[in-house]
C-alpha cells in the first residue's frame, strides 16, 4: 500500500501498529513466562505475571481508543477501515489470552505444592508450548499480511484440540484411580482449557489477518477435532 | 438491493476528442433505472466530459467530438433523426454552480413546460409549479413569494430551484455535475436527502467530488481516471473492498 | 527614507497631480459653462413695449364671423402701423419710421396670432406687450453701449429718448422669451425660436433611430450568437470598429453621394439626415450590444440548452434581454453623439436657413448643431445670445440622455 497523502493519517496508524507490536510481544511474554513458571515451578513469577496483567489491560485501552480516534477523524474506508477495526479486535483477543496468562498464573500458583504435583504425566506443558508457537505465528501472521501463514494456523487449530482432548481424558481417568489429588486435578483441567482457549483465540487472529487482506472471512468450515466430550 | 436491474441508459465504445486530445478513452457504463450512479475521480479524469455527453450538452463545443453507442431506451441519441431539445426534454441538467433564470420563480420552473408545450392553459401550468416545487421540497419556502425574482434565493434554494426547473418536463433521467460543492454542509444534506426521494421516480448521474457523497447517495458507482473508467460497481463494495488498486488509491487518499 | 515612506511619499505625489489634474479640468468645464450661461441666458429674456392696442374694424379686412383660414391669411401691417401711429401722436414720417423700427418687424404677427385666437377681440382695446426689436432689446439689456456716439450705435438719440420716456412711464418690462422655444428660425433676432431646428434633429433622431437601433441590434445578435467564430468574424469585426472611428464628414459624403446622389432622396431633409446619422451610429451600436451580449454569462444559455429549448430561443428568451440595458445605453450613448454632429447635416442640406417648423421627416429643416452654426455666422448681435442659449440647449439634452443611460443601466443592471 502506498503512503497516504495526508501523511497525519500515516503516522496515526504507525502509531496504533507500534501499540499491538507492543501488546503483543507482552502478551507473548506473559504466556511464555505463565508456562516456564510452571515447568520451573518457580512462585516468584508466578505473582510477576499477575502484576504484569494489568500492564496488558492499560495497553489494549490504548489501542482501542487510537483506533476510535482515527475512524472519528479520517473517516477511513476500504483497507483503512479493515486495518483499523481488525487492530481494534486483535487487541481485544490480545487482552483476553492476558487474562488466561494470568489465570494460569493463580492456579498454577497452587497447584505446584501439592506433593503429587510432580507425579503427574500429563503434558500440560507440552501444550502450553504448541499453543506459544501458534501465538507466535498467528501474530507474526498478522504484522506480515500473510495470508497463507495464517490459513496455516487456521487449519492447525484441529492439533491444539487434539493435544487438549487427550490431556483431559488422562485427568478424567486419573482423578477416578486419585480423587484426592482432586482439586489439583481440576485446576489442572482449567489450565489446559485455558490454553486451549488461547490457541482458538490464535484462529482468531488468523481470521481476522484473511480478513484484512480479503475483505470477507474465510470460507471454509474451520477444521474441529470434536464439539465436546 | 438493487435487484431490479432495468436497464435506462446504455454507453458503450464511447471516445471523446478535444481537438487531439483524448478525453475519454473506450468507457462503457450502464445505468440503470431509479438508481443514483456517481461518476467519481480526480480533477481532469473526464468524468464531467462524460455526463455532457449524455444530454448532448458537448455539441455546443465545436472542438469536441464524440464517438460511441449511447441508447436510451434502445435508442442511439446521437443518431441523425434525433432532436436534441426533445432529447433534452428526457435527460434533464443540474449544474455545478446554482443559475436560476433572472426571473421569477414560477417563471423559471415554467420555462421548460411552456416551450414544449406541455401545458394549454394557465391553469394546467400553475398545477405543474406547484406540483414541481413540491417535488424538489421548495414548495412550502416559497409559495407566497413565486413572483419574487429567483436570484433573491439561498443558494441552496437556488438549486433546488434548478432542479425543479429540470424535473418540471419530467424527464427520465437528471443528471448533476457537483451540484453541491458551492453549497454549505445544510444544504448539501437537504440536496442529498431530495436525491433519495426523487430516485423513486427519476434515474440520476451525479458527478461528485466529494466520496463521502457518492457513498452516502447513490446505488453504483463508476470511478474515472485520465479518461478511462477504472472501476464500476455498487456502491457499498467500491467503498468496502474495491478491486482495483488505483480505485483503492484514490477513494482512501493515497498516492497513485 | 525607508523603502514604506518612499512608497508612501510616492503615492501621495499622485494622489496630488490626479487631484489638480481633476481641478483644472473642472476649472476650464466650469469656465465654459458659466461663459456660455451668461452669454445665453439673455436669451430667454425679450423686452417689450406696452401699447394700447385697438382692433380697429375698419383696418381689418375680416371679421369675427371669418374662418381662422381667412384671418390667418389676412396682412395686419396697416393695423401695426396705426397702433404705432395711436401710440406715439404726431410724428412725421421719418420719426415714425423710426419709432416703428423700435418695434418688431413681426408686429403684425403677433395681432393675426391674438386676432386669431379670439376673433371677438375686432373693436376692442386692450393692453398688449409688443416685442421689441433686436437693437433695443440689446439696449436695454445692456448689450450695447448707450455711451458710444451716434454713429457707432445702433440706436440713435431719438430712439434712445423714445425709449427713455416710455422707460419712465412703466411700459419698458422684460418677460420671459417662450417665442425661443415656439418660433422657427427668423431672420430678426428677437423672434427668432429653436423649434424648427428642435423638430430637425427630433425627426433626424427619430429616423436614425428607427433604422439604427434594430439594424445594430439584430446584426450584433448575429454576429455573436449565430455566427462561427472564424476569420469573417474577425474581418467584419476590424471593419466594425474602423468605422467607428471614421470622421462623421465622411458619412454626410456618404449621404450625399448615395442616398441623394444614386437613390434621388430629397435634399436637406430629417430622413436624409437621420439615414446618414444612422450610418454613423450603427458601429456604435452594434459593439456596445456585442461587449452587452457577451457579458451575459455561458452559465444562462446553458441552463436554458439544458431545458431544451434551441439555440434561437435561448438567444431571444434569455440572451437578449439581460443584454438590453447595454445595448440601450450603448444606443442612447451613440444618439447624443450623433445629435450634436454638424458635419454630417452639413453634407445632405440640412444648415440653410430654414424659416418653417417642420411638420414631418420629409420637410427640409435644419438640425440643432447646423443652427447654432447659422446663428453664430451672424452679423447680428441679438443673434450672440441665441447661439448660445442654443448651445445650452443642446448641451441640456446632451447631459439629460446620458443621465438616462446611466440611469437605464443602474435600473436594469442584473446581479447575477
Amino acid at each position: 500500500m502506498t503512503q497516504h497523502i495526508n501523511t497525519a493519517f500515516d503516522d496515526g496508524l504507525a502509531d496504533v501498529n507500534k501499540q499491538i507490536v507492543k501488546l503483543g510481544a507482552l502478551a507473548e511474554t506473559q504466556l511464555d513466562n505463565s508456562i516456564t513458571a510452571l515447568k520451573d515451578k518457580n512462585i516468584k513469577k508466578f505473582d510477576s505475571i499477575i502484576q504484569r496483567d494489568k500492564k496488558l489491560d492499560e495497553l489494549t485501552a490504548e489501542v482501542s481508543s487510537s483506533v476510535f480516534e482515527l475512524i472519528a477523524l479520517w473517516s477511513p474506508i476500504a483497507y483503512d477501515l479493515r486495518s483499523l477495526l481488525v487492530a481494534d479486535r486483535v487487541g481485544a483477543i490480545l487482552e483476553r489470552v492476558g487474562d488466561y496468562s494470568k489465570n494460569i498464573a493463580r492456579r498454577s500458583q497452587v497447584i505446584v505444592t501439592e506433593e503429587s504435583f510432580d507425579r503427574l504425566p500429563v503434558n500440560i506443558v507440552g501444550l502450553g508450548e504448541h499453543v506459544q508457537g501458534l501465538l507466535r505465528q498467528s501474530l507474526d501472521a498478522y504484522m506480515e499480511n500473510d495470508i497463507q501463514k495464517a490459513m496455516t494456523i487456521w487449519e492447525s487449530d484441529i492439533d491444539t484440540d487434539r493435544l487438549y482432548l487427550s490431556i483431559f481424558k488422562e485427568i478424567v481417568s486419573y482423578m477416578s484411580d486419585n480423587p484426592d489429588d482432586a482439586k489439583m486435578l481440576t485446576h489442572m483441567v482449567f489450565i489446559s482449557k485455558n490454553l486451549e482457549r488461547v490457541g482458538d483465540y490464535t484462529t482468531s487472529i488468523a481470521k481476522q489477518t484473511y480478513f484484512l487482506t480479503e475483505g470477507e472471512y474465510p470460507d471454509t468450515k474451520r477444521p474441529k477435532a470434536m464439539t465436546t466430550y | 438491493m438493487v435487484e431490479n436491474d432495468t436497464l435506462a441508459l446504455k454507453t458503450n465504445n464511447v471516445y471523446v476528442h478535444y481537438g487531439s486530445k483524448m478525453a475519454i478513452n473506450n468507457v462503457a457504463v450502464d445505468f440503470h433505472k431509479n438508481q443514483v450512479t456517481s461518476l467519481i475521480g480526480p480533477s481532469g479524469c473526464g468524468k464531467s466530459t462524460f455526463l455532457r455527453c449524455l444530454n448532448r450538452m458537448n455539441d455546443v463545443i465545436d472542438i469536441c467530438k464524440v464517438q460511441g453507442e449511447f441508447h436510451l431506451n434502445g435508442i442511439d441519441i446521437y443518431g441523425p433523426e434525433i432532436q436534441v431539445e426533445n432529447l433534452r426534454k428526457q435527460v434533464g441538467m443540474v449544474f455545478q454552480k446554482p443559475n436560476p433564470f433572472p426571473k421569477t420563480i414560477y417563471e423559471n420552473v415554467a420555462y421548460g413546460p411552456k416551450i414544449h408545450g406541455i401545458a394549454s392553459t394557465k391553469t394546467e401550468l400553475d398545477d405543474i409549479v406547484k406540483d414541481t416545487l413540491n417535488r424538489a421540497g421548495l414548495y412550502s419556502e416559497v409559495k407566497d413569494r413565486l413572483d419574487d425574482i429567483a436570484t433573491g434565493l439561498s443558494g441552496g434554494q437556488q438549486q433546488r430551484l434548478c432542479i425543479a426547473r429540470a424535473i418540471a418536463i419530467k424527464p427520465e433521467i437528471i443528471l448533476m455535475d457537483e451540484p453541491c460543492s458551492a453549497l454549505d454542509p445544510i444544504a448539501t444534506a437537504v440536496i442529498e436527502e431530495l436525491i433519495n426521494e426523487l430516485k423513486e421516480n427519476y434515474t440520476i448521474v451525479i458527478v461528485t467530488h466529494s466520496m463521502q457523497q457518492a457513498a452516502r447517495i447513490s446505488d453504483k458507482t463508476a470511478y474515472f481516471h485520465l479518461g478511462e473508467m477504472i472501476e464500476f460497481g455498487v456502491t457499498s463494495n467500491i467503498f468496502t473492498n474495491p478491486k482495483h488498486e488505483m480505485t483503492e488509491a484514490y477513494i482512501s487518499g493515497r498516492i497513485g | 527614507m525607508t523603502d514604506l515612506s518612499k512608497r508612501l511619499a510616492a503615492e501621495k505625489r499622485f494622489k496630488y497631480i490626479a487631484m489638480f489634474a481633476m481641478c483644472l479640468s473642472l476649472f476650464f468645464v466650469v469656465i465654459l459653462m458659466l461663459k456660455i450661461f451668461t452669454t445665453g441666458s439673455g436669451a430667454f429674456i425679450r423686452t417689450t413695449i406696452e401699447a394700447s392696442v385697438y382692433f380697429d374694424p375698419n383696418t381689418i379686412e375680416v371679421t369675427n364671423e371669418s374662418s381662422i383660414k381667412a384671418i390667418k391669411k389676412t396682412s395686419y401691417v396697416n393695423l401695426a402701423d396705426q397702433i404705432v401711429k395711436d401710440n406715439h401722436p404726431n410724428l412725421n414720417d421719418e420719426k415714425f419710421i423710426l419709432v416703428r423700427e423700435m418695434y418688431t418687424r413681426k408686429f403684425d404677427f403677433q395681432l393675426r396670432d391674438y386676432i386669431a385666437n379670439d376673433p371677438n377681440i375686432i373693436g376692442k382695446t386692450i393692453l398688449m406687450d409688443i416685442t421689441a426689436s433686436s437693437d433695443l432689446d440689446q439696449i436695454v439689456k445692456g448689450n450695447y453701449p448707450r455711451d458710444v456716439p451716434e454713429a457707432q450705435r445702433k440706436i440713435n438719440d431719438y430712439q434712445l429718448s423714445v425709449l427713455d420716456s416710455l422707460d419712465a412711464d412703466g411700459k419698458i418690462s422684460s418677460t420671459f422669451n417662450l417665442w425661443f422655444f415656439t418660433n422657427g428660425d427668423s431672420r430678426d433676432p428677437e423672434t427668432a425660436g429653436i423649434l424648427g431646428a428642435l423638430m430637425g434633429s427630433f425627426y433626424a433622431l427619430l429616423i436614425c433611430f428607427s433604422f439604427a437601433f434594430p439594424v445594430g441590434l439584430l446584426a450584433s445578435i448575429y454576429l455573436e450568437e449565430f455566427v462561427r467564430p472564424g476569420k469573417l468574424t474577425d474581418f467584419i469585426e476590424v471593419n466594425i470598429n474602423n468605422l467607428a472611428a471614421v470622421p462623421s464628414i465622411v458619412y454626410g459624403l456618404l449621404g450625399l453621394g448615395m442616398l441623394i446622389g444614386v437613390f434621388g432622396m430629397p435634399y436637406q431633409v430629417p430622413l436624409v439626415g437621420g439615414l446618414v446619422l444612422g450610418f454613423m451610429t450603427l458601429p456604435t451600436i452594434i459593439i456596445a450590444s456585442r461587449a452587452s451580449l457577451r457579458s451575459v454569462p455561458p452559465s444562462i444559455r446553458e441552463a436554458a440548452l439544458a431545458v431544451g429549448a434551441t439555440k434561437t430561443q435561448t438567444v431571444f428568451h434569455h440572451v437578449i434581454p439581460l443584454s438590453l440595458p447595454g445595448s440601450l445605453t450603448g444606443t442612447i450613448i451613440g444618439m447624443a453623439q450623433a445629435l450634436g454632429e454638424t458635419a454630417p447635416l452639413l453634407m445632405v442640406g440640412m444648415v440653410a436657413f430654414v424659416m418653417d417648423i417642420p411638420g414631418g421627416a420629409l420637410d427640409p429643416a435644419t438640425g440643432l448643431p447646423s443652427q447654432i452654426y447659422l446663428w453664430s455666422e451672424s452679423a447680428e448681435r441679438g443673434f450672440l445670445e441665441k447661439t448660445s442659449a442654443g448651445i445650452m440647449l443642446l448641451l441640456g439634452f446632451l447631459i439629460t440622455m446620458n443621465t438616462i443611460a446611466v440611469i437605464i443601466r443602474r435600473k436594469l443592471e442584473v446581479k447575477w
